[in-house]
């Protein structure tokens, strides 16, 4: 591992991201104006009852830790169609004949995707924060929120990874990322279904990280056993994932 | 005609040079050759025997150091598949290859080392300018800064990209975009180098140009690969080709030996002769 070869792919992606505005647009600003139109349109109902520490919350409150993790979701899409597009343009397999490792390209790359969600968490938590969201707001639990959501991120950038790997190019890969997106977004993320989708949900990475923020901004205690089960699992996911994609890259 | 003629007086004026210089190169183990391929196969397997593919089917050449060496071959011969497979895009299916002395199938990394490859395509990253698309290969060859700044500026001024090096790639030519194919193949000094048709799509101005600079390549001791489907620029620069065609070698030599023996005026008509009558005999 070569700290320069990795640094060197990180400082390309973020370039790739600021300078391909409809990425950067879609993996930070999509979700807050989604979070802006379901606090106008929610904010006022209490239809979904209580949270689960008793507190009255508005069915747009209970949709809030949902959109955290929806947020990190779409970066899989992000992340798919530019990877698939560097093979496109022949850029990976030029790459492959460089002494660069495949560990080194995804670490770069894993690098980058930790800027989106700070950035994408600190604009959703604001946004939400002004349209009415009333958490238990702590310094440690916003911390705590910031790492769940990166992991979300690497998450959703190994699925990106698998997604490319298998997509013929990048327009197909951008359609084929939604076979991870939809399913996480309808049963592990701010749509509620009912209980009895919820059985669904925990085959979902994303349902880790909503629950776990979830835990964090309305039970307010980092003492929760659970947020660190929640943790801990999205990390072995995301493990999982990952050795998944470098294997099916590195074919 | 008389373009040719200035490029073979300079070829032989460079060759001597070259010669000279070629003793004092000294990369690999134990390979006297920059590269040594021998028996190299490359057959794809179909799910019905009529499908099956021998894309390279059993090639043997050598290419010394210093060298620059045309493969030469009809579209499907197998020539980006020999290069990928010396590059180790691609794994052989039977037969040796050894790239600076070092066996492609076992010391891969040794060999990444030592090769650039300038694709078929361009492969540059079009929402980065020319320097930091050349700065990006750079470091993965884990090049100072100071080297790398410096062999940027080289670069960006020897095939007249220096002007535009701040603008996004995207915004290119298709030829500025191949000359900058090129320049990010040599950012490391590879001693072995891959082109891969690389003056296609270009302009006879700037391929001209192109064609000075690869000539020029030579004297800074690198053994050159070249697959060009221009057989004048096969003609013009390579010291030796080979003929390729079904995968196999059909012909191999200088050009002038080559033109001799199959009593041709030029190298196109002794390819049109081998590959021609191939396709007429059906083979």
């Amino acid at each position: 591992m070569k700290g320069q070869r990795i640094l060197t792919v990180f400082k390309m992606e973020m370039k790739k991201l600021i300078r391909t505005p409809m990425y950067l647009i879609i993996s930070l600003f999509f979700v807050a104006l989604l979070v802006v139109i379901l606090g106008f349109a929610l904010g006022n109902y209490y239809e979904w009852g209580p949270d689960a520490y008793g507190n009255p919350r508005s069915i747009f409150e209970h949709m809030v830790p949902g959109l955290f993790a929806y947020s990190g979701i779409l970066l899989t899409f992000t992340f798919a169609s530019a990877f698939a597009g560097d093979r496109d343009t022949g850029v990976q397999r030029r790459m492959k004949t460089t002494p660069i490792t495949s560990g080194e390209v995804i670490i770069g790359q894993m690098l980058s995707y930790t800027i989106i969600p700070i950035l994408q968490t600190a604009i959703i938590l604001i946004t939400a924060l002004l349209m009415g969201f009333n958490p238990i707001l702590t310094v440690e639990g916003v911390i705590m929120v910031f790492v769940f959501m990166i992991f979300m991120s690497f998450c959703s950038v190994g699925l990106g990874l698998i997604t490319a790997t298998i997509a013929k190019d990048a327009r197909a890969a951008g359609s084929l990322a939604f076979i991870f997106i939809v399913p996480q977004q309808m049963f592990g993320s701010f749509i509620y279904m009912g209980e009895a989708t919820r059985v669904i949900g925990y085959a979902m990475p994303s349902q880790y990280v909503t629950e776990g923020i979830y835990r964090i901004f309305y039970g307010g205690n980092l003492t929760d056993t659970f947020i660190w089960i929640d943790l801990l699992v999205i990390a072995i996911i995301t493990f999982v994932i990952y050795v998944i994609g470098v294997k099916l890259y590195d074919r | 005609m008389k373009n040719t003629e200035k490029y073979e007086e300079n070829g032989m004026e460079i060759m001597s040079e070259s010669k000279l210089k070629r003793n004092e190169i000294k990369f690999g183990p134990d390979s006297p050759h920059a590269i040594e391929v021998k028996d190299l196969k490359k057959h794809y397997i179909g799910k019905h025997s009529y499908n099956d593919v021998k894309a390279v089917d059993g090639i043997s050449f050598y290419v010394e150091k210093g060298e620059l060496f045309g493969l030469l071959g009809p579209n499907g011969a197998g020539k980006t598949t020999t290069i990928n497979m010396l590059c180790g895009l691609l794994k052989p299916t039977e037969g040796t290859a050894l790239v600076g002395g070092y066996d492609v199938r076992k010391n891969l990394n040794e060999v990444k080392k030592l090769i650039s490859v300038c694709p078929q395509e361009a492969a540059i990253f079009p929402f980065l300018n020319a320097r930091e698309n050349i700065e990006y290969f750079g470091n993965m060859h884990l090049m100072s800064k100071e080297k790398i700044d410096e062999r940027v500026e080289e670069l960006l001024k020897v095939l007249g990209l220096y002007e535009a090096s701040g603008r996004k790639a995207k915004g290119y030519s298709g030829g500025m975009k191949r000359q900058l194919n090129l320049l990010v193949a040599l950012i490391n000094e590879p001693n072995i180098l891959f082109l891969d048709e690389p003056t296609v799509g270009m302009d006879p101005r700037i391929r001209r140009k192109t064609w000075e600079f690869i000539n020029s390549l030579k004297n800074e001791n690198r053994s050159i690969i070249l697959t060009t489907h221009y057989i004048e620029e096969a003609e013009a620069l390579c010291d030796r080709v080979a003929i390729i065609d079904y995968g196999k070698l059909v012909a191999l030599d200088s050009p002038k030996k080559l033109m001799t023996e199959h009593d041709a005026k030029n190298l196109e008509e002794v390819f049109l002769k081998i590959t021609g009558r191939r396709i007429l005999e059906g083979v």
